[in-house]
C-alpha cells in the first residue's frame, strides 16, 4: 500500500500528469486509428521519450499501452473491424449492438470493462512483482540462460500459422544482435569492417523500422481504403444497474487476462478470445453471444486491459518481454538507462512505485478521454490511410534521428522498415525478430559465462533446480503449438 | 501443382537465407578462440544461428507449407489485410511492389536531401510524395497537410522537446 501511495505522490506531479494525459490521448488514437496499434503507437513515441526524464517517459508509454487496448474496441464497435487484434473478440457482440442502434451502450460497457480490467491487472502487478523479483535475486548465469531460452520459446507462440517463417524471423533477430563487439572477448563480429557497426545495430531504430515504417510502407503499397461507416454511433449509455450485473463477467475476464498476460507470449489477443469463449460457455443463453450480448463485450475488454499490468510482471522482474508491445516498452527502458531485473525494485524503487500509480491514473485518463472523446474517435476511425501513413513515416524518421542526433539511425530505421515490409509481405512475423534481438544477449552471454565458470561442464545447467525447471518449461513451451495441433481440444466458438 | 509452384516461389527466400548463413560462417572463421579451454568462444553462437538458418533454408526449399486451419486462416487473412497486402488493393501485384519500392526510395531520397535542404524544407516533400503514392489526389490536401505537419513536427521536437533537427 505504501509503495502505491508513494507512487501516487509522484504521478500527481504536473509534468507526470501531463505525460499520462498525452499518453492516454495518443494511446486511444493509436488503438482506434486504422493500421495503427499499441505497438506502433509505442514505437512512434519512443524517440520522443528520449528527451524526457525516465519517470514521465515511462508513464507516457504505459498510458499509451493501456489506452490503446481500449482504443481498439472503438473501431470494433463502430465499424466491426478491430482497431488492433486484442479487440477481435469485441467485434462479435460490439458491432452487433451498433447494428441494433445501441452503439452508446456498447461503448459504455467496453469503457467500464476496460477500466475495471486495467485496475485489476495493476493490482496483480503490485502483488506479484515483489515476490518474483526477490526470487530472481538467486539467479546466476545458468538460471539466466534458462530464462533466456524460455523467453525465446515465446517465439513458438508468436510464429503465426507458419512456424518455419517464425523461426527464421527469430534467427534474423539473433543474428542482428551478434553484429558488434563480443561482450566477453571484445572481438568484432559481423561488422564487415564498418566502424559504425562496432556499437551494434540499435534496438530502437529496429523497433521503429519494424513496427512503424514497415506497416506504413505496406499501407502505401496497397492503398488501403478508408474504413466504411454508415451505422449510427449514438444511443443511450448503459445504466449503473447493467454495469453492476456485468461485474461477474468483468471479474472473470480480468482473471483470465491477468493469468494469460503474465505468461510471456500468450498476449492480449488470446486472453480476450479465451475470455469471450469462457463467458459464452458459462452463459445460460449462449445463443445470444455474437448477436449483441453485453457480457460478450465486457469479458474480452476486461481481459485485454488486465493483460497490460500483468505483462509488466515478467518484463520488470526478469527483463523478459512477453509481447511486441512489451518489447517496445523494454526499448523505452533501455533508452532511459533503466535495466529491468530483480534489482530494479530496490535500485529503481521510485520508478517502479510511479509505474504502479501511473497505471491507475492512466486508467482514469483513459476513462475521461474515452468517454468524452467518442465523437472524435469515431472520426479518427474514418481518417484516410493515404494521409495517416505518410505522417507515420515522417514521425518515425524524425524520431529516429532525434534519438542521438544522428542521421545513421534514420537510415537504420529505413533499412529495417524496408526489410520488415518485405518480411510481412512474405508472411514472416516481425515480433520474433525483435525478441531474438532482445533475448539473444541474455542467452549467449550467460551460456558462455556459465560454461566458463564450470570449465566447460554442461552439468552446471542440471545442478541448478531453477535452471532445470526453466529449461523444462522452455521445452514444454516450444512443443506446445505442435502438441495443440496433435491433440486439439474441443472449443465452442461462434465459427 | 500448387505445392510445386509454392515451393518454387520460396526458392529465392531459401537462397537469401543460404547466402546469409554462408556469410556468417565465413565471418566466424576469423574470430578469436575461447577464453577458457572447453567453453564456447565468440564464434559458437553465430555458427549455431547460421546452421539453424541453413536448416530453415532447406525447410523452405523442400518443405510443403502447412495449410492453416479455418480459424487460423481467417485470422491470418485478417492480419495480412491489416498488413496491407490482403483485401484492399486497387492495383496488381507488380504495381503494389512498384509503390512499395517507390516509397522506400522516396524516403531514401529524403534522407539524402535532409543534410542539404534541412528537415523543415524536406519533410513536406517527403509527406506529400508518400501521400501521392498512397493515392491522395486532392491538391489542397497534398499541400496543406505536409506543410502543416512539418511545422507541427518542428514545433514538437525543436520547441517542446528541445531536440535540434537538421
Amino acid at each position: 500500500m505504501i509503495p502505491l501511495l508513494d507512487g501516487l505522490a509522484t504521478a500527481f506531479q504536473p509534468g507526470n500528469l501531463l505525460a499520462l494525459f498525452a499518453g492516454s490521448l495518443l494511446g486511444v488514437f493509436a488503438g482506434a486509428a486504422p493500421g495503427l496499434s499499441s505497438t506502433v503507437g509505442l514505437a512512434l513515441v519512443l524517440p520522443v521519450t528520449f528527451a524526457l526524464d525516465p519517470i514521465p517517459a515511462l508513464l507516457m508509454m504505459i498510458a499509451i499501452y493501456m489506452a490503446a487496448e481500449y482504443g481498439g474496441s472503438i473501431t470494433a464497435i463502430a465499424i466491426g473491424v478491430p482497431g488492433s487484434s486484442p479487440a477481435l473478440a469485441t467485434t462479435f457482440d460490439g458491432y452487433a449492438l451498433t447494428r441494433r442502434g445501441e452503439a452508446g451502450r456498447a461503448f459504455g460497457i467496453s469503457l467500464f470493462a476496460s477500466m475495471s480490467g486495467g485496475i485489476l491487472g495493476t493490482l496483480l502487478l503490485v502483488a506479484l512483482l515483489g515476490p518474483l523479483s526477490r526470487a530472481a535475486l538467486a539467479f546466476g548465469p545458468a538460471e539466466y540462460f534458462g530464462l533466456g531460452v524460455f523467453g525465446l520459446t515465446v517465439v513458438a507462440n508468436l510464429v503465426g500459422h507458419d512456424p518455419l517463417r517464425g523461426l527464421t524471423s527469430a534467427l534474423f533477430g539473433l543474428l542482428a544482435f551478434v553484429v558488434g563487439l563480443d561482450v566477453l572477448t571484445g572481438a568484432p563480429r559481423l561488422t564487415l569492417g564498418v566502424p559504425a557497426l562496432l556499437d551494434g545495430l540499435g534496438l530502437v531504430p529496429m523497433l521503429i523500422g519494424f513496427f512503424a515504417i514497415a506497416e506504413a510502407l505496406n499501407a502505401v503499397a496497397s492503398r488501403r481504403p478508408r474504413a466504411a461507416g454508415g451505422a449510427r454511433l449514438d444511443g443511450a449509455l448503459p445504466g449503473l444497474g447493467e454495469l453492476l450485473r456485468l461485474w461477474p463477467s468483468i471479474l472473470r475476464g480480468s482473471a483470465i487476462g491477468g493469468l494469460i498476460g503474465a505468461i510471456p507470449g500468450a498476449g492480449a489477443t488470446i486472453a480476450s478470445l479465451v475470455a469471450w469463449n469462457e463467458e459464452r460457455r458459462l452463459s445460460k443463453t449462449p445463443e445470444r453471444f455474437g448477436a449483441g450480448e453485453p457480457a460478450g463485450i465486457a469479458a474480452p475488454e476486461a481481459a485485454n486491459n488486465a493483460c497490460v499490468g500483468a505483462a509488466m510482471i515478467p518484463l520488470l522482474a526478469l527483463g523478459v518481454p512477453g509481447s511486441a508491445s512489451a518489447a517496445v516498452l523494454l526499448g523505452g527502458l533501455t533508452v532511459q538507462g533503466v535495466t529491468p531485473g530483480p534489482l530494479l525494485l530496490t535500485e529503481g524503487a521510485a520508478l517502479v512505485h510511479a509505474l504502479y500509480a501511473g497505471f491507475l491514473v492512466a486508467v482514469a485518463f483513459m476513462l475521461a478521454v474515452g468517454r468524452l472523446g467518442i465523437p472524435l474517435w469515431v472520426r479518427v476511425v474514418r481518417l484516410r490511410p493515404s494521409i495517416l501513413m505518410p505522417l507515420v513515416v515522417a514521425v518515425s524518421l524524425t524520431g529516429a534521428f532525434a534519438l542521438r542526433g544522428n542521421l545513421a539511425d534514420a537510415w537504420s530505421a529505413l533499412f529495417f522498415g524496408a526489410v520488415g515490409s518485405v518480411m510481412l509481405r512474405r508472411g514472416y512475423p516481425l515480433a520474433p525478430a525483435v525478441l531474438g534481438l532482445i533475448l539473444g544477449p541474455m542467452v549467449e552471454t550467460n551460456y558462455r559465462r556459465a560454461l566458463t565458470l564450470s570449465s566447460g561442464s554442461h552439468s552446471v545447467f542440471f545442478e541448478s533446480p531453477i535452471a532445470l525447471l526453466l529449461l523444462a518449461l522452455a521445452a514444454l513451451s516450444f512443443a506446445a503449438p505442435a502438441l495443440r495441433a496433435r491433440f486439439p481440444f474441443r472449443r465452442r466458438t461462434s465459427e | 501443382m500448387n505445392a510445386a509452384r509454392g515451393a518454387r516461389s520460396r526458392l529465392p527466400e531459401a537462397g537469401v537465407l543460404t547466402a546469409l548463413a554462408a556469410g556468417v560462417l565465413l565471418d566466424a572463421q576469423g574470430y578469436p578462440p575461447p577464453l577458457v579451454e572447453g567453453a564456447p568462444g565468440p564464434a559458437f553462437f553465430p555458427r549455431l544461428v547460421a546452421l539453424l538458418l541453413l536448416g530453415c533454408a532447406v525447410g523452405l526449399a523442400f518443405g510443403v507449407r502447412r495449410k492453416p486451419g479455418p480459424g487460423k486462416a481467417r485470422e491470418a487473412g485478417r492480419r495480412e489485410g491489416a498488413a496491407g497486402d490482403g483485401a484492399a488493393d486497387d492495383g496488381g501485384k507488380a504495381r503494389r511492389e512498384l509503390r512499395r519500392w517507390g516509397a522506400a526510395l522516396w524516403v531514401a531520397g529524403f534522407l539524402l536531401a535532409v543534410p542539404l535542404l534541412g528537415s523543415l524544407a524536406a519533410l513536406p516533400v517527403l509527406v506529400g510524395g508518400l501521400m501521392y503514392l498512397s493515392g491522395e489526389r486532392s491538391y489542397r490536401v497534398l499541400v496543406a497537410v505536409p506543410l502543416g505537419f512539418a511545422g507541427l513536427l518542428h514545433f514538437l521536437f525543436e520547441w517542446l522537446l528541445g531536440v535540434p533537427l537538421p
